[in-house]
C-alpha cells in the first residue's frame, strides 16, 4: 500500500494528461525539482533557470556548426531508440512532455547531439554563483528525467545500458590528458581564484602550479586528487570501538531495525538489505541492523573513500545498476523528494566492500560507495582478502555525484555521533562528516 | 494510489479490446465475481494441499498444485531486481481497493500459474462473459500509471511472454479440450454453436469425443469450409482479396517510413511495423488495410494475392500494452501494429504491377501467438492459407505499394468511431466487415 495519497502533486493531479504529448506544468516541476536529492546534494543547481542557460549554452555551442565527430556509443544509443518503436515514443514523448521555455532540445536528433556535444567535453567551472556547468551531463538530462515518460524510458534496461556506456566512454576522455583543457587559471578554469576556494585546493590539497595542470594528468586525476597529508587525521587507531567515517559528506539518514526486503522506492521505507546488497550471502548478518547514508557534496569534499575499522576484506563487488532514475512513487509527493537516496542505495551503480572486523559484536561492516549521475564511475582499491586498517584508501569516485552507506549489523553500534537533522530528511541537512573521523561508538567486547 | 479516475477507469474498461470484441464482461461487476472466484479456487487449493483433503467441485477449475517453471522464472526475477519489484508492486498498489482483489506480488503469481492450465469457457450470458482470462486478470491493472509501465517495462513483458508460452503449450495440449462439450459451459453447446457459427467450419469428427479437436487451439483456429469463403475472380491477379474475416478498421494512404504511432490519429509507422525489412522503401508512401477479428471470426489468414513468399518471420513484441491518449482497446488497433508480437509475411506478387504486399497479424492480449504456415521461398496461389493465431485477439494489417492500388473496393468510414475519432454521420458508424478472400482491392 502507498502512503503518498495525501499530498499528490500538482505534476500528478494533470494524471495521464502527460502522456498525449502535453507538457508538465512548469511550476509544479520546479516544485518536485527544489525537493530532489541531486539538488540537495549540490550537483544541480536549485533555480531551473541556470540549467536552461546551460543548455541554451550546449544548443548555441553545436549550432556553431562544424563536423559533428559522433561517438561511436551514442550512435549505439540511437540505435536502442530508433530500433524500438516503444523506446521511441518513450523518448520523443518525453521531450514533448518538457515544459515550455525549457524545451530546447525537441527532437531525437537534438537529444543525441546535445549528449555528443556533452561527452566530447571536460566540466567548465564556469560561474561561482551557478553549478550548472559543472555537471553538464545533469544539467542536459534534468528536464528530460523529471517527466513522466522520461522516468519510464531510463528506467529501462536497454536504454540505461546504452547510456551506461555513453558514460564509461565519456569517462575514459575524462581519464585523459585531452581533458586537461578545464584545468586553467582562467575564468571559467578549475583554477581560477574562485574555484581554487570552492575546491579548498589551497588548504586541502596538494597542487603545483609550477607544473602543467598543477601536476594532474587529466580531469578525473583531478577529480580524485589525493588529500594534504595530515589534512584527515585518523580517529582513534587501533581501538575497535572507534567507527571513522569512510568518507567526506553530509548525514542523510539513518534507519535501524533494516529489512532484508523492503518497498524501497517508498516513502520512509529507505532501505531493503537484499537488493542493496545485491543478494550478497553475507546479507543475513545485516538484517535488523543499521544503514547509515550521507552525501558527498561537489565542491570541496573530498572523491576517496577509506577504512572506517581495522579488519579483512572478505568480499567486494562493483555493480553496474541505474544512473538516471530517482523513484517516481516519491515523487508523487513534493515534499518527499530527497527520499530518493534510499532508491538510489537499492538501485544505482555502487560498490559493496564487506570488512570483517573480527571483533563481537561489530562484526562485518560493508561499505557501499554509491555513483550517482555524470560517469556514475568508481574503482575500488582493495580485494578480498586484503587486510586494511583505518584510514587507509579503499577507492576513489570519477567524475560524477555520489552518495555513501554503510551498513552494520545489528547490536554493533552503542551511538552515532553524527546524526541527520530530526524530521529533516526533507531540509537541508548541516551535520558534516570528515573522512578518517569518528562518528559513530561500537560495542565491542574488549 | 490510482492515478486514473473512477470515470476514465471505466471508460478504458469500455474501450478494451477485450471488452468490445465480446471477450470480456460488460458488466464490470461480473469480472470482479470473476476474480474472487479464481482467488477462491487459488486460495482453497493451498488450503487443502496443506490438510491433504478433497476439494468440494468448484465454480471454476482447481489450480495446479505447483508453479509452472516459467512462472516460477518471474518469481525469481522479481526478487533480483528491485525495479521489477517495484513496477509490480505498485501495479498491484495502484488498483483501488474496491476494485483490487489481487492483493501481492504472490497472489499474482498464483493466478498467472492458475491460468496457465486454464482453457476458456463458455457462457450464454453476454454479461458475465470472461472468455479472455489473462486480459480480465491485468484490465484493472493496466489502468493506472505503474501498469502501463511495466507492461512496457522489457523485462516484464519478456516474462509473461514465456508464461503466455507455457499456457498456449497447454491450450494446444489435449488437457485443454475438456471445455469443448455440449454442457452449459461447453464450446460445443447450442448457444456456442450459433455464436461461432460452427455449421460454417470443419468439425473433423462429430461423432467423436470433442467432435475430433485435438486441444482447445485446434478449435480456436479450425478450419473453415472452402464453400464458406470463396475465392473473388480467382483467375484475375488484378483482384486482391481480404487475407483474413474481421472489421474494417482503416485504410490509410500514403503512408510514411516513420511516424509519431502514438499520437492522436496514430498515424502508420512502417519502418516500426516491419522489423527491419529491406522491403521497407517499397512501401513508403503506400497503403495499409487494418481490419481486427472478433471472437466468433475464422482465425486464419490467406494470400492476398498469388506470389512468392520472400519471408516469412515473427516479431516478438508488446501484448498488453494501450495506448492511452485515445483511451486505449480497439482504439489502440493501429499502435498494435507498431509494438505487439506480429508476423510478417513478404509476398512478391506474380502480377509485377503489384510488387510486394505484406501481411501483418497482430496478436493482441492472451497468449499472443501466431504461426506462419507459408514458408518463405515457396509459391502461394490467392487464397491459400499463410497462417493461423492461437488463442487471443488479433488484428491483421495488409501494406501495398504506392503503386500498387487502383482502387479499394470497401470504403472504410473515413471517421469509423472504433478509430477513436466522432463519426460525421450516423452511417459512417456502421462497421465494415470483410470476409476472408472477399475482394477489397483491384490492383493497377
Amino acid at each position: 500500500m502507498t502512503t503518498h495519497s495525501a499530498h499528490p502533486s500538482p505534476s500528478h493531479k494533470s494524471g495521464h494528461a502527460e502522456y498525449t504529448g502535453k507538457s508538465v506544468d512548469a511550476e509544479a516541476m520546479k516544485r518536485e525539482h527544489v525537493n530532489r536529492l541531486v539538488v540537495a546534494r549540490g550537483a544541480l543547481p536549485p533555480d531551473f533557470d541556470d540549467i536552461n542557460d546551460f543548455q541554451k549554452y550546449v544548443k548555441k555551442e553545436i549550432a556553431k556548426g562544424g563536423p559533428i565527430n559522433w561517438n561511436p556509443e551514442v550512435i549505439a544509443l540511437s540505435k536502442v531508440i530508433l530500433n524500438n518503436p516503444f523506446v521511441r515514443m518513450y523518448c520523443e514523448q518525453m521531450l514533448a512532455e518538457v515544459p515550455e521555455g525549457y524545451r530546447n532540445f525537441t527532437t531525437i536528433q537534438e537529444m543525441l547531439e546535445a549528449i555528443n556535444y556533452v561527452v566530447h567535453t571536460a566540466p567548465l567551472f564556469k560561474d561561482p554563483t551557478s553549478i550548472a556547468y559543472q555537471f553538464p551531463l545533469s544539467s542536459t538530462m534534468n528536464f528530460w528525467m523529471m517527466t513522466p515518460s522520461g522516468k519510464a524510458l531510463l528506467r529501462m534496461p536497454q536504454i540505461n545500458d546504452a547510456i551506461n556506456r555513453v558514460m564509461r566512454s565519456w569517462c575514459q576522455f575524462l581519464n585523459s590528458p585531452a581533458s586537461c583543457y578545464v584545468l586553467n587559471t582562467g575564468s571559467e578554469g578549475w583554477f581560477c581564484p574562485a574555484a581554487v576556494k570552492y575546491n579548498a585546493l589551497d588548504t586541502d590539497y596538494s597542487p603545483d602550479p609550477s607544473k602543467p595542470y598543477w601536476g594532474w594528468t587529466s580531469y578525473n586525476d583531478f577529480f580524485h586528487r589525493d588529500i594534504k597529508p595530515g589534512v584527515r587525521p585518523v580517529s582513534g587507531p587501533g581501538d575497535p570501538a572507534i567507527v571513522n567515517s569512510p568518507n567526506d559528506g553530509v548525514a542523510w539518514a539513518v534507519q535501524h531495525n533494516v529489512k532484508a526486503v523492503d518497498s524501497f522506492w517508498l516513502k520512509g521505507q529507505l532501505y531493503s538489505l537484499d537488493d542493496m546488497l545485491n543478494h550478497s550471502p553475507l546479507t543475513e548478518k545485516f538484517v535488523g541492523g543499521t544503514v547509515y547514508q550521507t552525501f558527498v557534496n561537489g565542491g570541496a569534499d573530498w572523491h576517496r573513500f577509506t577504512a572506517p575499522v581495522d579488519g579483512t576484506i572478505v568480499e567486494t563487488q562493483l555493480i553496474a545498476g541505474y544512473a538516471w532514475t530517482e523513484s517516481d512513487t516519491v515523487a508523487l509527493d513534493p515534499e518527499s523528494g530527497p527520499y530518493s537516496q534510499g532508491w538510489a542505495a537499492g538501485v544505482a551503480t555502487r560498490g559493496l566492500i564487506f570488512i570483517d572486523t573480527g571483533v563481537e559484536p561489530l562484526g562485518i561492516v560493508c561499505v557501499v560507495p554509491i555513483g550517482l549521475t555524470e560517469v556514475s564511475s568508481l574503482s575500488l582499491m582493495v580485494k578480498t582478502g586484503d587486510k586494511v586498517k583505518k584510514g587507509d584508501q579503499m577507492g576513489w569516485f570519477s567524475f560524477g555525484g555520489s552518495s555513501f552507506a554503510v551498513v552494520f549489523q545489528p547490536k554493533a553500534i552503542r551511538k552515532f555521533l553524527v546524526l541527520p537533522p530530526e524530521h529533516g530528511r526533507n531540509k537541508q541537512p548541516v551535520d558534516t562528516l570528515r573522512t578518517n573521523r569518528v562518528f559513530a561508538v561500537a560495542d565491542v567486547n574488549k | 494510489m490510482s492515478t486514473t479516475s473512477p470515470v476514465d477507469r471505466d471508460a478504458r474498461y469500455q474501450q478494451l479490446y477485450g471488452t468490445l470484441g465480446g471477450y470480456l464482461p460488460v458488466d464490470r461487476e461480473a469480472l470482479h465475481a470473476w476474480h474472487l472466484e479464481v482467488k477462491a479456487a487459488v486460495q482453497q487449493s493451498r488450503v487443502a494441499a496443506v490438510a491433504g483433503v478433497a476439494r468440494e467441485a468448484p465454480a471454476v477449475p482447481p489450480a495446479p498444485p505447483r508453479r509452472d517453471p516459467t512462472v516460477e522464472a518471474l518469481a525469481e526475477q522479481i526478487k533480483a531486481s528491485g525495479v521489477l519489484r517495484m513496477l509490480v508492486t505498485e501495479m498491484i498498489d495502484q488498483v483501488p481497493k474496491e476494485k483490487r482483489v489481487i492483493e501481492n506480488v504472490t497472489e499474482l503469481l498464483d493466478h498467472l500459474n492458475y491460468i496457465t492450465r486454464l482453457a476458456p469457457q463458455w457462457e450464454s450470458d453476454p454479461k458475465k462473459r470472461v472468455f479472455f482470462p489473462m486480459s480480465a486478470l491485468f484490465a484493472e491493472m493496466m489502468m493506472d500509471r505503474a501498469g502501463e509501465d511495466a507492461f512496457r517495462y522489457p523485462p516484464f513483458n519478456d516474462a509473461i511472454r514465456a508464461i503466455l508460452g507455457a499456457w498456449c503449450r497447454y491450450l494446444d495440449s489435449a488437457a485443454s479440450r475438456h471445455v469443448l462439450n455440449t454442457g452449459t459451459n461447453g464450446w460445443l453447446c447450442p448457444d456456442a454453436y450459433k455464436y461461432n457459427q460452427l455449421q460454417q467450419f470443419v468439425i473433423p469428427n462429430p461423432n467423436a469425443p470433442y467432435w475430433g479437436w485435438e486441444s482447445y487451439n485446434a478449435f480456436f483456429h479450425r478450419e473453415i469450409k472452402a464453400t464458406e469463403r470463396p475465392i473473388a475472380s480467382p483467375n484475375d491477379p488484378k483482384v486482391i482479396v481480404s487475407p483474413n474475416d474481421g472489421t474494417l478498421y482503416r485504410i490509410a494512404k500514403n503512408v510514411q517510413a516513420e511516424d509519431s504511432f502514438w499520437l492522436k490519429g496514430e498515424p502508420y509507422s512502417l519502418r516500426n511495423m516491419l522489423g527491419g525489412t529491406k522491403y521497407l522503401s517499397r512501401f513508403v508512401g503506400g497503403y495499409v488495410f487494418q481490419s481486427y477479428l472478433s471472437g466468433a471470426d475464422y482465425h486464419r489468414f490467406h494470400a492476398p494475392v498469388g506470389g512468392t513468399v520472400l519471408d516469412a518471420d515473427v516479431v516478438d513484441g508488446l501484448m498488453f500494452s494501450n495506448l492511452v491518449n485515445d483511451i486505449s482497446g480497439v482504439a489502440s488497433q493501429a499502435y498494435y501494429t507498431a509494438v505487439n508480437t506480429r508476423g510478417l509475411t513478404f509476398i512478391e506478387a506474380d502480377d509485377p504491377a503489384i510488387g510486394v504486399v505484406c501481411v501483418m497479424p497482430v496478436g493482441i492480449t492472451e497468449v499472443s501467438s501466431m504461426t506462419l504456415t507459408a514458408r518463405a521461398g515457396t509459391h502461394v496461389l490467392k487464397g491459400e492459407q499463410l497462417g493461423y493465431f492461437s488463442f487471443g485477439g488479433s488484428t491483421v494489417a495488409v501494406v501495398f505499394e504506392g503503386r500498387a492500388i487502383k482502387r479499394f473496393l470497401v470504403n472504410a468510414p473515413p471517421d469509423h468511431p472504433l478509430a477513436g475519432r466522432q463519426p460525421a454521420t450516423p452511417d459512417a458508424a456502421t462497421p465494415v466487415q470483410v470476409l476472408v478472400n472477399s475482394a477489397i482491392a483491384q490492383a493497377n
